[in-house]
Protein backbone atom coordinates (compact mmCIF):
# COMPACT_ATOMS: atom_id res chain seq x y z
CA UNK A 1 0.00 0.00 0.00
CA UNK A 2 0.97 3.37 -0.83
CA UNK A 3 0.83 6.81 0.81
CA UNK A 4 -2.03 7.68 -1.66
CA UNK A 5 -4.04 4.82 -1.11
CA UNK A 6 -3.66 5.12 2.65
CA UNK A 7 -4.72 8.47 2.74
CA UNK A 8 -7.97 7.65 0.26
CA UNK A 9 -8.90 4.71 2.77
CA UNK A 10 -8.48 7.18 5.89
CA UNK A 11 -10.75 9.90 4.08
CA UNK A 12 -13.38 7.38 3.02
CA UNK A 13 -13.28 6.05 6.90
CA UNK A 14 -13.47 9.56 8.70
CA UNK A 15 -15.72 10.96 5.24
CA UNK A 16 -17.75 7.93 6.15
CA UNK A 17 -18.42 7.81 9.75
CA UNK A 18 -19.67 11.78 9.41
CA UNK A 19 -22.43 10.59 6.08
CA UNK A 20 -23.67 7.89 8.36
CA UNK A 21 -24.09 9.55 11.68
CA UNK A 22 -25.35 12.32 9.82
CA UNK A 23 -27.36 10.75 7.58
CA UNK A 24 -29.19 8.57 10.79
CA UNK A 25 -29.23 11.60 12.16
CA UNK A 26 -31.70 13.40 9.90
CA UNK A 27 -33.94 10.81 10.49
CA UNK A 28 -35.09 12.74 13.61
CA UNK A 29 -36.13 15.76 11.26
CA UNK A 30 -40.01 16.46 12.05
CA UNK A 31 -39.77 13.68 15.13
CA UNK A 32 -37.51 15.33 17.44
CA UNK A 33 -39.21 15.18 21.40
CA UNK A 34 -39.70 18.87 21.54
CA UNK A 35 -39.57 21.69 18.44
CA UNK A 36 -35.64 23.15 20.17
CA UNK A 37 -34.28 19.52 20.34
CA UNK A 38 -35.89 19.01 16.75
CA UNK A 39 -33.56 21.95 15.29
CA UNK A 40 -30.10 21.27 17.37
CA UNK A 41 -30.42 17.58 16.18
CA UNK A 42 -31.05 18.80 12.63
CA UNK A 43 -28.42 21.09 12.62
CA UNK A 44 -26.16 18.91 14.37
CA UNK A 45 -26.59 16.26 11.28
CA UNK A 46 -25.79 19.17 8.85
CA UNK A 47 -22.54 19.55 10.48
CA UNK A 48 -21.80 16.06 9.62
CA UNK A 49 -22.93 16.22 6.31
CA UNK A 50 -21.09 19.07 5.73
CA UNK A 51 -18.00 17.84 6.88
CA UNK A 52 -18.52 14.06 4.93
CA UNK A 53 -18.76 16.83 1.66
CA UNK A 54 -15.43 18.26 2.64
CA UNK A 55 -13.68 14.72 3.40
CA UNK A 56 -15.00 12.46 0.54
CA UNK A 57 -14.36 15.64 -1.86
CA UNK A 58 -10.97 16.05 -0.85
CA UNK A 59 -10.97 11.59 -1.16
CA UNK A 60 -12.10 12.29 -4.85
CA UNK A 61 -9.16 14.46 -5.33
CA UNK A 62 -6.33 12.11 -3.77
CA UNK A 63 -8.17 9.07 -5.52
CA UNK A 64 -7.68 11.22 -9.10
CA UNK A 65 -10.27 9.06 -10.75
CA UNK A 66 -12.51 12.09 -11.07
CA UNK A 67 -14.74 10.85 -9.35
CA UNK A 68 -16.77 13.30 -6.69
CA UNK A 69 -17.98 13.54 -3.69
CA UNK A 70 -21.13 12.59 -4.80
CA UNK A 71 -20.04 9.86 -6.47
CA UNK A 72 -18.61 8.62 -3.69
CA UNK A 73 -21.57 8.84 -1.21
CA UNK A 74 -24.59 7.59 -3.35
CA UNK A 75 -22.60 4.84 -6.15
CA UNK A 76 -20.98 2.90 -3.36
CA UNK A 77 -22.60 -0.08 -1.92
CA UNK A 78 -22.28 -1.50 1.58
CA UNK A 79 -19.19 -3.51 1.20
CA UNK A 80 -17.56 -0.38 0.16
CA UNK A 81 -18.27 1.61 2.86
CA UNK A 82 -15.86 2.49 5.71
CA UNK A 83 -17.73 4.10 8.44
CA UNK A 84 -17.64 2.50 11.82
CA UNK A 85 -20.33 0.65 13.00
CA UNK A 86 -21.85 2.67 15.70
CA UNK A 87 -22.87 5.62 13.25
CA UNK A 88 -24.96 3.20 11.25
CA UNK A 89 -26.61 2.24 14.80
CA UNK A 90 -30.97 3.07 14.52
CA UNK A 91 -32.00 5.78 16.23
CA UNK A 92 -34.05 3.73 18.80
CA UNK A 93 -35.83 5.99 21.20
CA UNK A 94 -34.38 9.36 22.01
CA UNK A 95 -31.84 8.23 25.14
CA UNK A 96 -30.02 5.48 22.41
CA UNK A 97 -29.84 8.89 20.13
CA UNK A 98 -28.11 10.58 22.90
CA UNK A 99 -25.70 7.58 24.01
CA UNK A 100 -24.66 6.78 20.45
CA UNK A 101 -24.11 10.54 20.00
CA UNK A 102 -22.16 11.41 22.88
CA UNK A 103 -19.84 8.11 22.67
CA UNK A 104 -18.85 9.24 19.14
CA UNK A 105 -19.12 13.01 19.61
CA UNK A 106 -16.51 12.08 22.80
CA UNK A 107 -15.02 10.25 19.78
CA UNK A 108 -14.57 12.88 17.13
CA UNK A 109 -13.87 16.02 20.01
CA UNK A 110 -10.10 14.11 20.80
CA UNK A 111 -9.74 12.57 17.27
CA UNK A 112 -10.30 15.92 15.41
CA UNK A 113 -8.16 17.89 18.20
CA UNK A 114 -5.27 15.82 16.92
CA UNK A 115 -5.75 15.94 13.09
CA UNK A 116 -5.81 19.88 14.00
CA UNK A 117 -2.27 19.04 13.71
CA UNK A 118 -1.78 16.75 10.74
CA UNK A 119 1.10 17.64 8.14
CA UNK A 120 -1.62 17.10 5.22
CA UNK A 121 -3.07 20.80 5.29
CA UNK A 122 -6.61 20.05 4.34
CA UNK A 123 -6.68 17.55 6.33
CA UNK A 124 -5.72 20.12 9.00
CA UNK A 125 -8.03 22.53 7.88
CA UNK A 126 -10.97 20.44 7.78
CA UNK A 127 -10.05 19.73 11.67
CA UNK A 128 -9.83 22.88 12.71
CA UNK A 129 -13.35 23.98 10.78
CA UNK A 130 -15.25 20.79 12.56
CA UNK A 131 -13.74 20.93 15.90
CA UNK A 132 -15.53 24.32 16.55
CA UNK A 133 -18.43 22.54 15.44
CA UNK A 134 -17.97 19.25 17.54
CA UNK A 135 -17.60 21.25 20.53
CA UNK A 136 -20.87 22.35 20.58
CA UNK A 137 -22.08 18.96 19.20
CA UNK A 138 -20.34 17.06 22.63
CA UNK A 139 -21.69 20.27 25.07
CA UNK A 140 -25.26 19.37 23.90
CA UNK A 141 -25.35 15.86 24.23
CA UNK A 142 -23.12 15.63 27.19
CA UNK A 143 -26.04 18.11 29.18
CA UNK A 144 -28.50 15.07 27.76
CA UNK A 145 -26.62 12.35 29.25
CA UNK A 146 -26.78 14.51 32.35
CA UNK A 147 -30.05 15.64 31.88
CA UNK A 148 -31.56 11.89 31.28
CA UNK A 149 -29.19 10.13 33.46
CA UNK A 150 -29.87 11.62 36.75
CA UNK A 151 -33.52 12.28 35.49
CA UNK A 152 -36.45 10.44 36.18
CA UNK A 153 -35.85 6.28 37.29
CA UNK A 154 -37.31 6.04 33.68
CA UNK A 155 -35.26 7.95 31.88
CA UNK A 156 -32.66 7.43 33.85
CA UNK A 157 -33.33 3.50 32.92
CA UNK A 158 -33.69 3.82 29.03
CA UNK A 159 -30.25 5.61 29.22
CA UNK A 160 -28.42 2.61 30.76
CA UNK A 161 -29.95 0.09 28.62
CA UNK A 162 -28.97 1.67 25.48
CA UNK A 163 -25.57 2.30 26.94
CA UNK A 164 -25.36 -0.89 27.50
CA UNK A 165 -26.34 -2.14 23.66
CA UNK A 166 -23.93 0.58 22.20
CA UNK A 167 -20.87 -0.31 23.93
CA UNK A 168 -19.98 -3.42 22.71
CA UNK A 169 -19.45 -0.93 19.28
CA UNK A 170 -16.89 1.49 20.96
CA UNK A 171 -13.71 -0.82 21.18
CA UNK A 172 -13.30 -0.50 17.00
CA UNK A 173 -13.32 3.25 17.58
CA UNK A 174 -9.97 2.82 18.25
CA UNK A 175 -8.64 0.09 16.44
CA UNK A 176 -5.50 0.48 13.77
CA UNK A 177 -4.01 -1.03 11.00
CA UNK A 178 -1.79 -0.80 8.16
CA UNK A 179 -3.34 2.74 7.04
CA UNK A 180 -2.87 3.88 10.24
CA UNK A 181 0.57 3.12 11.22
CA UNK A 182 1.73 4.27 7.76
CA UNK A 183 0.03 7.82 7.98
CA UNK A 184 0.96 8.53 11.56
CA UNK A 185 4.76 7.70 10.51
CA UNK A 186 4.07 10.53 8.11
CA UNK A 187 2.41 12.35 10.80
CA UNK A 188 -1.10 12.79 8.91
CA UNK A 189 -3.11 10.85 10.96
CA UNK A 190 -4.52 10.86 14.45
CA UNK A 191 -2.69 8.23 16.95
CA UNK A 192 -5.75 6.37 18.26
CA UNK A 193 -4.15 5.21 21.56
CA UNK A 194 -3.99 8.78 22.55
CA UNK A 195 -7.29 9.76 21.38
CA UNK A 196 -8.48 6.60 23.80
CA UNK A 197 -6.91 7.64 26.62
CA UNK A 198 -8.34 10.89 26.54
CA UNK A 199 -11.95 9.31 25.16
CA UNK A 200 -12.04 6.92 28.51
CA UNK A 201 -11.55 9.19 30.94
CA UNK A 202 -14.03 11.73 29.48
CA UNK A 203 -16.70 9.00 29.12
CA UNK A 204 -16.14 7.64 32.51
CA UNK A 205 -16.69 11.08 34.12
CA UNK A 206 -19.87 12.26 32.34
CA UNK A 207 -21.20 8.53 32.95
CA UNK A 208 -20.28 8.51 36.82
CA UNK A 209 -21.82 12.19 37.03
CA UNK A 210 -24.94 11.09 35.16
CA UNK A 211 -25.15 8.10 38.09
CA UNK A 212 -24.96 5.10 35.08
CA UNK A 213 -23.14 2.51 35.45
CA UNK A 214 -19.94 1.93 33.22
CA UNK A 215 -20.97 -1.30 30.56
CA UNK A 216 -19.15 -4.40 31.44
CA UNK A 217 -18.51 -6.68 28.16
CA UNK A 218 -16.15 -8.42 26.38
CA UNK A 219 -18.22 -8.68 23.37
CA UNK A 220 -16.53 -6.42 20.50
CA UNK A 221 -17.87 -5.45 17.46
CA UNK A 222 -15.55 -4.92 14.40
CA UNK A 223 -15.36 -5.39 10.42
CA UNK A 224 -16.22 -1.84 9.05
CA UNK A 225 -12.51 -1.37 7.80
CA UNK A 226 -13.50 -3.96 5.84
CA UNK A 227 -16.56 -3.47 4.80
CA UNK A 228 -18.15 -5.39 7.34
CA UNK A 229 -21.51 -4.03 8.40
CA UNK A 230 -24.39 -4.73 10.95
CA UNK A 231 -27.74 -5.78 9.12
CA UNK A 232 -28.44 -1.82 9.50
CA UNK A 233 -26.47 -0.38 6.69
CA UNK A 234 -27.90 -1.54 4.03
CA UNK A 235 -31.58 -0.17 4.40
CA UNK A 236 -30.05 2.87 5.32
CA UNK A 237 -28.09 3.01 2.11
CA UNK A 238 -31.10 2.14 -0.10
CA UNK A 239 -33.46 5.12 1.28
CA UNK A 240 -30.39 7.60 0.96
CA UNK A 241 -29.17 6.56 -2.77
CA UNK A 242 -32.64 5.79 -3.73
CA UNK A 243 -32.80 9.14 -6.07
CA UNK A 244 -29.55 9.05 -7.38
CA UNK A 245 -29.64 5.21 -8.11
CA UNK A 246 -33.18 5.36 -9.93
CA UNK A 247 -32.30 8.21 -11.92
CA UNK A 248 -28.82 8.21 -12.83
CA UNK A 249 -26.73 11.40 -13.49
CA UNK A 250 -29.77 13.62 -13.55
CA UNK A 251 -29.19 17.00 -12.85
CA UNK A 252 -31.42 20.22 -11.59
CA UNK B 1 -18.98 45.39 -21.41
CA UNK B 2 -16.50 45.99 -19.30
CA UNK B 3 -12.97 43.91 -19.12
CA UNK B 4 -10.39 46.77 -18.07
CA UNK B 5 -8.52 45.97 -15.31
CA UNK B 6 -10.35 45.54 -11.83
CA UNK B 7 -8.79 46.40 -9.05
CA UNK B 8 -9.61 44.39 -5.67
CA UNK B 9 -11.35 47.40 -4.11
CA UNK B 10 -13.56 47.64 -7.43
CA UNK B 11 -13.68 43.79 -7.28
CA UNK B 12 -14.90 43.71 -3.86
CA UNK B 13 -17.16 46.52 -4.12
CA UNK B 14 -19.09 45.26 -6.98
CA UNK B 15 -19.52 41.96 -5.13
CA UNK B 16 -20.57 43.36 -1.91
CA UNK B 17 -24.09 43.76 -4.16
CA UNK B 18 -24.45 39.78 -3.57
CA UNK B 19 -26.70 39.56 -0.61
CA UNK B 20 -26.48 36.29 1.80
CA UNK B 21 -29.54 33.94 0.19
CA UNK B 22 -30.44 33.09 3.79
CA UNK B 23 -29.98 36.97 5.46
CA UNK B 24 -30.67 39.27 2.35
CA UNK B 25 -30.16 42.48 4.70
CA UNK B 26 -26.18 41.91 4.79
CA UNK B 27 -24.13 40.87 1.95
CA UNK B 28 -21.35 38.23 1.80
CA UNK B 29 -18.25 40.30 2.44
CA UNK B 30 -19.93 41.92 5.58
CA UNK B 31 -20.48 38.22 6.58
CA UNK B 32 -17.23 37.70 5.78
CA UNK B 33 -17.77 34.86 3.53
CA UNK B 34 -16.03 36.75 1.03
CA UNK B 35 -12.49 36.25 1.68
CA UNK B 36 -10.01 37.38 -1.53
CA UNK B 37 -10.73 38.16 -5.27
CA UNK B 38 -8.09 39.17 -7.74
CA UNK B 39 -8.18 39.21 -11.81
CA UNK B 40 -4.87 39.09 -13.34
CA UNK B 41 -6.31 40.02 -16.80
CA UNK B 42 -7.10 36.36 -17.78
CA UNK B 43 -8.51 34.71 -14.97
CA UNK B 44 -10.67 35.85 -11.55
CA UNK B 45 -9.89 34.13 -8.92
CA UNK B 46 -12.34 33.75 -5.86
CA UNK B 47 -11.74 32.54 -2.05
CA UNK B 48 -14.34 32.13 -0.08
CA UNK B 49 -14.83 30.34 3.18
CA UNK B 50 -18.18 28.86 4.36
CA UNK B 51 -19.82 29.99 7.78
CA UNK B 52 -20.52 26.18 8.78
CA UNK B 53 -19.10 23.20 7.29
CA UNK B 54 -22.96 22.19 6.20
CA UNK B 55 -23.91 25.14 4.62
CA UNK B 56 -26.23 24.56 1.71
CA UNK B 57 -26.08 28.30 0.61
CA UNK B 58 -22.47 28.06 -0.73
CA UNK B 59 -23.71 26.52 -4.18
CA UNK B 60 -25.98 29.27 -4.66
CA UNK B 61 -23.09 32.40 -3.13
CA UNK B 62 -21.12 30.40 -6.24
CA UNK B 63 -23.53 30.99 -8.40
CA UNK B 64 -24.51 34.44 -7.97
CA UNK B 65 -20.58 35.15 -8.04
CA UNK B 66 -20.51 34.06 -11.41
CA UNK B 67 -23.38 35.75 -12.35
CA UNK B 68 -22.14 38.89 -10.70
CA UNK B 69 -18.72 39.01 -12.40
CA UNK B 70 -19.94 38.06 -15.78
CA UNK B 71 -22.28 41.19 -16.09
CA UNK B 72 -18.77 43.33 -15.70
CA UNK B 73 -17.55 40.93 -18.36
CA UNK B 74 -15.82 38.22 -16.74
CA UNK B 75 -16.19 34.51 -16.94
CA UNK B 76 -12.85 33.11 -16.36
CA UNK B 77 -13.87 32.71 -12.85
CA UNK B 78 -11.82 30.31 -10.51
CA UNK B 79 -13.88 30.14 -7.03
CA UNK B 80 -11.87 28.07 -4.40
CA UNK B 81 -13.51 26.94 -1.24
CA UNK B 82 -10.91 27.05 1.41
CA UNK B 83 -11.87 26.01 5.56
CA UNK B 84 -8.80 27.72 7.23
CA UNK B 85 -8.94 29.92 8.44
CA UNK B 86 -11.80 28.70 10.01
CA UNK B 87 -14.52 31.27 9.86
CA UNK B 88 -16.11 33.07 12.94
CA UNK B 89 -18.47 35.24 13.60
CA UNK B 90 -15.23 38.26 14.85
CA UNK B 91 -15.98 38.57 11.07
CA UNK B 92 -19.09 39.66 11.22
CA UNK B 93 -18.86 43.55 10.72
CA UNK B 94 -20.08 46.17 13.17
CA UNK B 95 -22.22 47.74 10.63
CA UNK B 96 -24.00 44.04 9.61
CA UNK B 97 -24.06 42.87 13.04
CA UNK B 98 -26.75 46.33 13.07
CA UNK B 99 -28.56 45.40 10.19
CA UNK B 100 -29.06 41.92 11.91
CA UNK B 101 -29.95 43.44 15.00
CA UNK B 102 -32.35 45.38 12.91
CA UNK B 103 -33.67 42.62 11.07
CA UNK B 104 -34.53 41.06 14.02
CA UNK B 105 -31.53 38.33 14.96
CA UNK B 106 -29.69 39.13 17.80
CA UNK B 107 -25.96 39.33 16.55
CA UNK B 108 -23.48 37.81 19.21
CA UNK B 109 -20.70 40.32 20.74
CA UNK B 110 -17.69 37.57 20.33
CA UNK B 111 -17.27 34.45 19.30
CA UNK B 112 -17.72 31.66 22.46
CA UNK B 113 -15.76 28.81 21.22
CA UNK B 114 -12.52 30.24 20.13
Amino acid sequence: MNLQQAKFEYLLRLGDSSLIIGHRLSEWCGHGPILEEDIALINIALDFVGNATSLLGYAAQVEGKGRTEDDLAYLRGEREYRNLLITEQPNGDYAATIVRQFLYDTYTFFLYEELKSSKDETIAAIAVKSHKEITYHLRHTTQWMLRLGDGTAESHQRLQTALNELWMFTSELFDMDEVDRLLINEGIAADLDKVKAAWEKRVNEVITEATLLLPVTNIKQKGSREGKHSEHLGFLLAEMQYIPRSFPGSKW
Amino acid sequence: MNTTIQTKEQLFSILSEIPDPEIPVINIIELGILRDVQWDGTLCSVIITPTYSGCPAMKVIEDDIKIKLKEIGISNVKIELVYSPAWTTDWISDIAKEKLRAYGIAPPDHSTID
